[in-house]
């Protein structure tokens, strides 16, 4: 009897977390124990979300698979299934297919440097794999996390920002853009990618991975390549509209690959071979 | 390949034998193949329906799952396995179902989409050799033929007195050992007919195209793309009634206590296919006809090793402002 694929895990929501005026992250915990307990999925994967009557979404899978007691997601708040996800409450249930798509290549970095680089709500599975790395930190090399936001208020994880700059084994640089800033505010005032460059992590045995809105991702690129890091060097998820998250419903196809199940991680030496059409 | 012959006048006999058994679908008019419940009501001549088989294993909307919110949660139910449901398409013409076998690609490809493949498995298909192709026809330029037997458990190519029956399948072998009285053993003679009959057929087909390596000289970058379809008008009708194409959408129907998460046809062709919050890679209609066109020719052949196009000519036939797909293929490789 094969199954049906479509068909959702229903999961209650165990807790919601305000992270910005339209961002919240969603605590997931499976309705039923024997999925829950079965269930496995790698840093950088998606799921499919859904709010039943209001229609499905991808996110990006934002804990860490060292820590998968639950599911989490951090959802911006711009659009139907969005703007649903955002008026439920603690106790709702919601419906999860996935593990979907390519994770990091988390092999690959062991025993590298790892540079982190995220815009806004890209913190996400950037944050799966910080925490997945943080918790097998011998397993890496140096690790420099750079991530910056619009204005102080638009900074996602805010608690575990504070956390991971405590720890003298990440080297934390946390920015926002020009007139973001309020008075309180130690960190850097700058575009990531110029953040990035004053930092100047060096290429060396390092990985970057970096998550952003498009713009941020278009000019960190440029960045990477004057600081000295190789197209192979450097990964990143795209993201493209989805439906079916299982390469079936054609729609997040671009070139050959379907972001879907080819990605959504990719190496920027992989983009360079598809059409810009993302 | 193993073959029968079955006389003209037992056909009804056969059809009626058939209907007793399975849910048979059949051409029913000009339209649509569709489920037939007499002999009289199978449309054996006459070009084939508008629609092709797509529909009876990728319904124009299907229902993924119900669901229904109470005090204790919600409560999802599937729907019935299509597996129960035993059918038999007969007189399918040999392009639609060579598309058969170049969708289960697709939705077998890692997650088996038991939807689909149920539907494919509980169904057995009698094609029925085409003997006067249409003016868009281009099957042989794909690999198939009016008498192409690729996807199909029985073909059958009307001869004079007879119907020659082609045992391609298992399936096929069961169906004509099933009702053994109805055939009888093929001939020198009916053999000798049968290939008279294909090479007339396929001598009458129109203009075919060179798809010969067309994989490797389509270019996204090819400046043609911008002016080659400026008469098109986003209505996506060649996407419907292909038989390849395959993309869908996924809804929910209904109210936040009940209602149906469903999927429905949808088209590359519509600007809403890839408008997201973020942005929309393909906002120009140029963007969505290469979309369409790369994937057909090159995209697909480079996961699958073959063409996600059968020839079967209905994008031809059926558009509204005439753009001919033929013409399109030979513009992109020259331009």
């Amino acid at each position: 009897m094969m199954t049906n694929i479509y068909k959702p895990y229903v999961m209650a929501i165990d807790s919601i977390r305000q992270e910005t005026s339209d961002i919240k992250t969603f605590r997931l915990a499976f309705r039923d124990p024997a999925a829950q307990t079965d269930f496995r999925f790698k840093a950088g994967q998606f799921g499919v979300f859904s709010v039943f009557g209001q229609g499905e979404a991808p996110f990006g899978i934002a804990n860490s698979p060292t820590r998968s007691e639950y599911i989490e997601c951090s959802v911006k708040r711009v659009g139907k299934v969005t703007d649903a996800l955002h008026e439920l409450n603690e106790g709702d249930e919601v419906g999860f297919r996935g593990p979907y798509g390519r994770p990091f290549p988390i092999d690959q970095m062991e025993g590298r440097n790892l540079v982190f680089v995220g815009g806004g709500i890209g913190m996400a599975p950037l944050r799966s794999l910080l925490w997945n790395c943080l918790d097998r930190r011998d397993q890496f090399g140096d690790i420099t996390v750079v991530y910056g936001a619009r204005s102080v208020a638009d900074l996602v994880y805010q608690q575990e920002l504070q956390e991971w700059s405590a720890r003298d084994d990440v080297e934390m640089v946390l920015t926002v853009d020009p007139g973001g800033e309020d008075e309180r505010w130690s960190g850097e005032v700058g575009f990531v990618p110029t953040v990035l460059e004053k930092a100047n992590p060096s290429p060396d045995n390092a990985m970057v991975i970096t998550c952003g809105p498009p713009i941020m991702i278009k000019f960190v690129l440029v960045s990477l390549s004057k600081m000295g890091f190789a197209p192979e060097q450097i990964i990143t998820t795209l993201e493209m509209k989805m439906k079916c998250g299982l390469g079936k419903c054609g729609r997040c196809n671009i070139g050959p690959a379907y972001v879907c199940k080819h990605g959504p991680v990719f190496s920027y030496e992989e983009l360079m071979t598809l059409p810009e059409e993302y | 390949m193993e073959s029968r012959t079955l006389p003209k006048d037992r056909l009804d006999q056969l059809v009626d034998a058939l209907i007793a058994d399975y849910t048979v679908i059949a051409p029913k008019d000009e339209r649509s193949y569709g489920e037939i419940e007499s002999a009289s009501e199978w449309r054996s001549d006459g070009d084939k329906p508008a629609q092709s088989l797509k529909q009876f294993f990728l319904p124009e909307r299907e229902l993924l799952v119900r669901y229904t919110k109470s005090r204790s949660g919600v409560e999802l139910v599937e729907p019935p396995s299509p597996r129960s449901m035993a059918r038999v398409i007969l007189g399918a013409r040999p392009c639609d179902v060579a598309a058969l076998p170049v969708l289960d690609l697709v939705f077998q490809w890692d997650d088996e989409d038991s939807l689909y493949l149920e539907r494919r498995e509980s169904t057995a298909i009698i094609a029925m050799a085409c003997d006067e192709p249409c003016t868009t026809c281009f099957c042989a330029s794909l690999g198939g033929s009016p008498a192409g037997t690729e996807g199909a458990d029985l073909l059958l190519t009307e001869l004079d007195d007879a119907y020659h029956v082609a045992v391609v399948s298992e399936r096929g072998r069961e169906l004509v050992d099933r009702y053994s009285d109805l055939f009888e053993e093929s001939s020198v003679e009916h053999e000798r007919q049968r290939v008279q009959a294909q090479e007339a057929s396929l001598a009458k087909l129109p203009r075919q195209v060179d798809i010969e390596g067309l994989d490797e000289v389509l270019e996204f970058e090819n400046p043609v793309w911008e002016t080659l379809t400026q008469q098109c008008l986003d209505c996506g009708i060649c996407t419907f009634l292909c038989p390849t194409c395959h993309c869908f959408d996924i809804r929910d129907e209904g109210t936040p206590q009940q209602g149906e998460r469903v999927r429905l046809w949808d088209a590359c062709t519509f600007p809403s296919y890839t408008q997201a919050h973020a942005g929309q890679p393909r906002p120009v209609h140029y963007r969505r006809y290469r979309q369409r066109i790369m994937h057909k020719f090159r995209y697909y052949s480079e996961n699958f090793g073959r063409t996600l196009c059968v020839g079967c000519g209905r994008c031809i036939e059926h558009c509204p402002v005439g753009i001919d797909l033929r013409q399109v293929l030979s513009q992109v490789r020259t331009g």
